[in-house]
């Protein structure tokens, strides 16, 4: 495991240099009438994926921010889902 | 109040030739048996300041202008002023001795002692850099000087490429005296040894003055 | 040493430089640039090893270590590859794998008993009854050493290196097709790596002598080196081979450092942006009985021992060839006047007509269509029997060499463990990418070419367009490089000979050396239902030795699917791993820097003699004296005043029109109540309301808070803050002033007599009472922050100062304190003082599976807060009044003579109910005492507790009664007088 992850100060850097934050999910749920069933799915359910989807890692080395990017779990290369490059094109 | 009260976190295990006494530092000029470089110099007593601000480009912290873009450094004044990100920007006073007064608005934090920083100088810095770092910092065709965030030797560090022949590496201060001791182990095959601050100084000042 | 053959431009030898060495204890001599294994070849050494299992002699077969024939003890180390490693004087070489010496090696009967000894023997035979495997294991292990380890062996760590580098267009293989690659991309001004492992350019055009475009081979081979050489653009690395390609294009790959070099090996790694691999080609073995017996080699060991070293490979040779280049260097040899007999050729047609009418002008018998079909002699090679391939004919010669091939494969490893698909090709006879990694190109001869001139331009091509994917413009120079291709001959027919003619059982034709793997065995793994490549490795013990893979390779690939009666293009090639080739773990490891923070007092608490212990990334004073549980520094802190370093302490700024919201939202408590001269105690939990900081919030003035964290959270509190923040778009700035701050702790019932001394400023208890803060001046005039806490339950004081600034107020403190005798305690005491009055330490009273609230700490919370969305407040919300959950107790051990320790388990018959998180004797208390999470039906105070040793051998229980976890001081009385 040696890719590299791109963050928007630094540029391509090693993976290592980064903490990751999981998939993207949106806001955490506000905490007003919130049910704990609702609360755990937020809080503990991770759905394991094998196409390009939206992540958050933190420059832990590097400049210390919080960024998204771009990922594909199945070759740990940074590119965006199908669908999205050919919208793009 | 003695002379000196301040220390700094690293010391070399080599004898000084000729020290000054500064702002309660006590500051090696040079070293015995210094060589022909690269050499290794201890900057931890230069004055750093952190400076945050929402609106860092309509700024000018202690009159200095701020580069545009993260990763870009200026030299004015002997001092040097380091993007970080949008909203971050890093200050360092160059010259030993240089200070700027402590009492400041609340976006500046006095790092002084956050940080250990230490110089790489002579004509074989980049051989001594890639013994402890894979960042790529001498990047051809980019604008020096420029400033890195990464690690070195696994250690977070931000690293101002001033030219080919001199970086300034900053990380924090608990790692000094290991990581100083661990440079110049790793790049004792291209010939790094402590060196005293006009080392830095004769590379700097003749280039930037 | 014997007489070499005539100096020749070819040569890489320095004639003036005799090289002795010793081989088992014998003076031996070589010439500078020879590696021991040709030097040991030149001195009449032929039998170099013993096989793994069968001990077969074996003897010089290739020279880039391909298989582990040669794998030698040199100067105390084993399993050195003899024909890698360059000759140096003094060298001392010894055999490995032998009782006595290679020639007369004791086990070589075993050679006799191969029938008993079948594919998976070992699995199969000594594992029933399976007391008895470690007995065999043993004895395997004595009659298949691989070496002996010196353990006490200190390798120089400052000579071996790691050096990191970026690059542009990395270039594997610097044959010609990897020079032109390398010079293309150079041409565009980007920055180029090269490696090769041989310790010179060229790759198989170094030792050929026939001319093209009016020049020899090696010439332009060699003019091309020196360009590459004094390109400016390029690095080049010569011994270096590659030992993988991992994620996004980063190379590893060691080289070893030439005399007077600076190193002995370094490991690199390299990353770039675009790769271009021309790793060429390595001879496939001929599969035929006898295969590897000593005196059958490669056609290019044969050839290069000639041209290279200058030394006469054989008196009577033999070729069994697949290829060209065998009737190219079968040529070669007889014109350089070596006794050439006869070459047999796989192939019937496609032969280089030239070569042909070369071959029968030079008189060597020709037999296209035929292959050696068996090798004679015993220690070796003696005769060969040729044989035609259907078998119809056969004929027998007497040598004392076969040069032997099945053709060429393709050196298909880096690309592999980039990830690349291969499937075997026809028509080259090779296998062939399908699918390649974005931004790597392959050229030269692993594509199929053979032609020096389709070889370069292939090369230049893929550096072109390695240029192209960092973003150069070669539009240009790429067509006219694709048009002069295309005018060039493409690839070349390959040859597809399985194995030799009159193979029967196939019981000493070797697929592989390394793990004595023979073509029966291959059929004995297919019949088992083994029958994948990838199975028959494993069951068969094919490639799994030193030779990573390179002999069995193709052949494997091809045998399996020749054995299940698949087309051969569905032949699947086993997967290659990394390290492609073998490297020194020393190598690996390299400098072994210990790189760990030391506080501002580091140098002074080592002279008042701390010892020292890791405690995160920082190094601290646990101990301030041989007796390991602490009494004098406790009792001073009781009942005097101790100073205590606690510079490893977190501690931060946080500024800006949002900062009270983010402390809102990762602390727990109602931070709007922390003011200006205060210190708030709170705690962060997790999403899932487990407890993971706590520390003091002061407000230093409207937006501006002044906060410390543990010291194990200090390097991801900044992280913490800006994750739950990240979808707010709030103005509040972090700066960690971790290292900024040394941290002194004046601690004990004369603290504030001690601190009074250094300040003017008024430390009453009215003045400065618990939990307040005040920005003090010590001394002549440096400014400290001063806490009033009370970690260890007495009148405490905790500084924070300037880093730079600590020696001297640690200085100033101790002075004044020489009349109360002041001395300094460590963590160790620390810990049992504070154990004492029950607080706690995240980490060590808590865990993932208890909250802030089963810990004690639930009056931290604000529970009515829910518009801040407090991190992990839901959960402290469900689990407040659930059953079953884990509770922190405080106990006292009733019985005497026991010393529980930290860890022992709570148990209840057989259940494991808790357990211990601290425990210490207590002088004030006369006991041992403790912290233990158990589950809550034991929580209650005044229950019996059974509690048992978990540590080592001992399974002594003891009974210990529940009690509030306030030991000393319950009230507080102390630290708020």
């Amino acid at each position: 495991m040696s890719f590299t992850i791109t963050c928007p100060i630094c540029g391509e850097r090693d993976v290592y240099e980064f903490h990751f934050g999981g998939r993207d999910r949106g806001p955490p749920p506000s905490h007003d009438n919130l049910t704990i069933e609702e609360y755990l799915r937020y809080a503990q359910f991770r759905t394991t994926r094998t196409e390009a989807q939206l992540e958050w890692w933190f420059h832990s080395n590097g400049c210390g921010s919080w960024f998204t990017t771009w990922r594909n779990p199945a070759n740990n290369r940074e590119e965006k889902p199908q669908e999205m490059s050919n919208d793009q094109q | 109040m003695s002379a000196v009260f301040r220390r700094s976190p690293i010391i070399f295990d080599r004898k000084a030739v000729e020290k000054k006494g500064s702002l309660g530092w006590e500051v090696v000029l040079e070293f015995e048996g210094e060589g022909g470089g690269p050499w290794l110099v201890d900057l931890s007593h230069l004055q750093r300041w952190d400076y945050q601000h929402m609106e860092l480009d309509s700024t000018a912290p202690f009159g200095l202008s701020v580069p545009a873009e993260p990763g870009q450094v200026f030299i004015q004044n002997d001092k040097c002023i380091a993007r970080m990100n949008r909203t971050q920007a890093m200050i360092t006073c160059l010259r030993t001795g240089d200070s700027i007064e402590t009492r400041r608005a609340v976006e500046f934090t006095d790092m002084t002692d956050a940080y250990c920083m230490l110089a790489v100088v002579g004509p074989e810095t980049p051989c001594v850099m890639e013994h402890v770092s894979n960042l790529d910092l001498f990047k051809p065709g980019r604008k020096m000087p420029f400033l890195t965030q990464g690690p070195i030797m696994h250690i977070p560090a931000q690293v101002v490429t001033l030219d080919a022949g001199c970086v300034l590496m900053s990380f924090s201060r608990g790692y000094g005296q290991s990581f100083a001791d661990a440079i110049l182990h790793a790049a004792s095959g291209c010939g790094l040894r402590p060196g005293g601050k006009s080392v830095f100084n004769k590379r700097f000042f003749q280039k930037h003055e | 040493m014997r007489a070499r053959l005539p100096e020749f431009p070819t040569q890489h030898i320095d004639r003036g430089q005799e090289i002795s060495f010793s081989y088992l204890g014998k003076r031996m001599s070589g010439l500078g640039g020879d590696s021991v294994a040709v030097a040991m070849y030149d001195n009449g050494v032929r039998i170099f090893s013993r096989s793994l299992k069968y001990h077969r002699p074996r003897g010089l077969y290739s020279l880039d270590g391909e298989s582990a024939n040669t794998l030698m003890n040199i100067d105390g180390i084993p399993n050195e590859n003899a024909e890698k490693r360059r000759l140096r004087d003094g060298m001392e070489v010894s055999a490995q794998n032998v009782r006595g010496r290679p020639d007369t090696d004791f086990y070589s009967f075993i050679n006799w008993f191969d029938r008993f000894m079948p594919a998976g023997f070992y699995y199969r035979m000594f594992h029933r009854p399976y007391k008895l495997w470690p007995f065999f294991l043993n004895r395997i292990r004595k009659m298949a050493g691989v070496g002996t380890l010196d353990i006490h062996r200190e390798f120089d760590d400052s000579r071996r290196f790691e050096i990191f580098l970026n690059a542009d267009v990395a270039v594997i293989g610097g044959g010609t097709a990897g020079m032109n690659a390398a010079l293309a991309a150079a041409g565009q001004g980007l920055r180029v790596c090269l490696f090769e492992h041989r310790a010179w350019l060229g790759g198989h055009m170094d030792w050929r002598v026939v001319e093209f475009e009016d020049e020899p081979l090696f010439e332009r081979a060699r003019g091309l080196a020196k360009q590459v050489e004094a390109n400016t653009q390029i690095r080049l690395f010569t011994q270096a081979p590659v030992t993988g390609i991992w994620g996004n294009k980063l190379i590893t790959a060691y080289q070893t450092g030439k005399d007077g070099e600076y190193f002995d090996e370094r490991y690199i790694e390299c990353r770039a942006k675009s790769v271009v691999v021309a790793s060429g080609c390595i001879e496939r073995p001929l599969v035929c009985n006898n295969n590897e017996r000593p005196g059958v080699m490669q056609v290019n060991t044969a050839w290069r021992l000639a041209r290279t070293y200058a030394i006469t490979p054989g008196k009577r040779i033999v070729f069994s060839i697949g290829d060209d280049l065998g009737l190219e260097a079968a040529l070669d040899l007889a014109e350089l006047g070596l006794k050439v007999l006869a070459v047999a050729d796989a192939r019937s047609d496609k032969q280089n007509a030239d070569l042909l009418t070369r071959l029968q002008s030079a008189g060597i018998e020709y037999l296209p269509g035929w292959a050696a079909s068996n090798v004679k002699g015993g220690k070796h090679v003696r005769g060969v029997e040729l044989s035609e391939l259907n078998g119809s004919q056969t004929c027998s010669f007497k040598c004392d060499l076969l040069v032997a091939s099945a053709g060429q494969q393709a050196v298909i490893g880096p690309l592999s463990t980039a990830g690349a698909k291969f499937r075997y090709c026809t028509e080259t006879g090779l296998f062939q990418p399908t699918e390649m990694p974005p931004k790597m190109f392959s050229a030269g001869r692993m594509t199929g070419l053979t032609h020096p001139g389709s070889i370069d331009t292939s090369g230049t091509i893929a550096g072109l367009e390695a240029a192209a994917a960092c973003d150069r413009d070669v539009s240009t120079n790429l067509d006219a490089a694709r048009r002069a291709a295309a005018k060039l001959p493409g690839e070349t027919k390959g040859c597809d000979l399985v194995y030799g003619p009159g193979i029967g059982a196939g019981r000493k034709a070797f697929i592989c050396f390394d793990g004595d793997g023979t073509f029966k065995n291959a059929v004995q793994s297919a019949s088992q239902g083994f029958d994948a490549p990838e199975l028959a490795k494993r069951f068969g013990g094919f490639g799994l030795g030193p030779g990573q893979y390179q002999v069995p390779g193709q052949n494997l690939a091809m045998a399996m699917s020749n054995i299940n009666g698949t087309p051969i293009e569905n032949s699947q090639f086993t997967t290659v791993r990394p390290p492609l080739v073998p490297l020194t773990l020393a190598t690996c490891v390299g400098p072994r820097h210990n790189i760990y923070k030391q506080t501002p007092l580091h140098r002074d608490q080592k002279a008042r003699g701390g010892i020292f212990r890791n405690a995160g990334v920082w190094r601290r004073a646990r101990y301030f004296s041989p007796d390991l549980d602490c009494r004098p520094e406790i009792r001073n802190v009781r009942e005097n005043v101790g100073l205590l370093d606690g510079s490893s302490l977190g501690n931060f700024r946080i500024y800006g029109p949002d900062a009270l919201r983010a402390l809102q939202r990762v602390y727990v408590s109602n931070m709007e109540k922390s003011r200006e001269g205060r210190c708030k105690y709170s705690a962060m939990c997790n999403e899932t309301g487990n407890i993971v900081d706590d520390g003091v919030v002061t407000k230093v003035a409207d937006d501006n808070y002044y906060f410390t964290t543990t010291s194990n959270r200090a390097g991801i509190t900044i992280e913490w803050f800006r994750y739950h923040t990240r979808f707010d778009d709030w103005d509040f700035k972090l700066v960690n002033l971790t290292d900024s701050m040394g941290s002194i702790n004046v601690a004990g019932p004369n603290a504030r007599n001690l601190l009074q001394k250094v300040t003017k400023e008024d430390l009453s208890n009215e003045a400065f009472p618990y939990m307040a803060y005040k920005e003090l001046i010590v001394g002549d005039g440096v400014s400290a922050r001063c806490l009033r806490l009370g970690f260890v339950g007495e009148l405490s004081f905790e500084l924070h100062v300037a880093a730079s600034h600590s020696q001297y107020v640690w200085d100033l403190l101790w002075e004044a304190g020489q009349e109360f005798k002041v001395h300094p305690f460590g963590m160790e005491a620390q810990n049992c003082l504070r154990a004492e009055k029950g607080h706690v330490i995240v980490g060590t009273e808590s865990e993932q599976r208890v909250t802030l609230l089963d810990i004690g700490l639930g009056f931290l919370w604000d529970s009515n807060d829910t518009s801040s969305n407090k991190v992990g407040a839901p959960a402290l919300r469900a689990c407040e009044n659930q059953q079953g959950r884990m509770k922190l107790v405080g106990f006292r051990v009733s019985e005497s003579g026991v010393t529980p320790l930290d860890g022992d388990i709570v148990v209840d018959g057989n259940d494991i109910v808790g357990y211990v998180c601290t425990t210490r004797i207590s002088e004030s208390l006369d006991c041992s005492y403790g912290m233990a999470l158990v589950k809550d039906g034991y929580a209650t105070r005044g229950e019996k507790i059974r509690m048992c040793q978990a540590l080592g051998k001992r399974h002594d229980e003891y009974t210990a009664t529940v009690v509030p976890p306030q030991f000393y001081d319950p009230d507080g009385q102390r630290l708020r007088t």
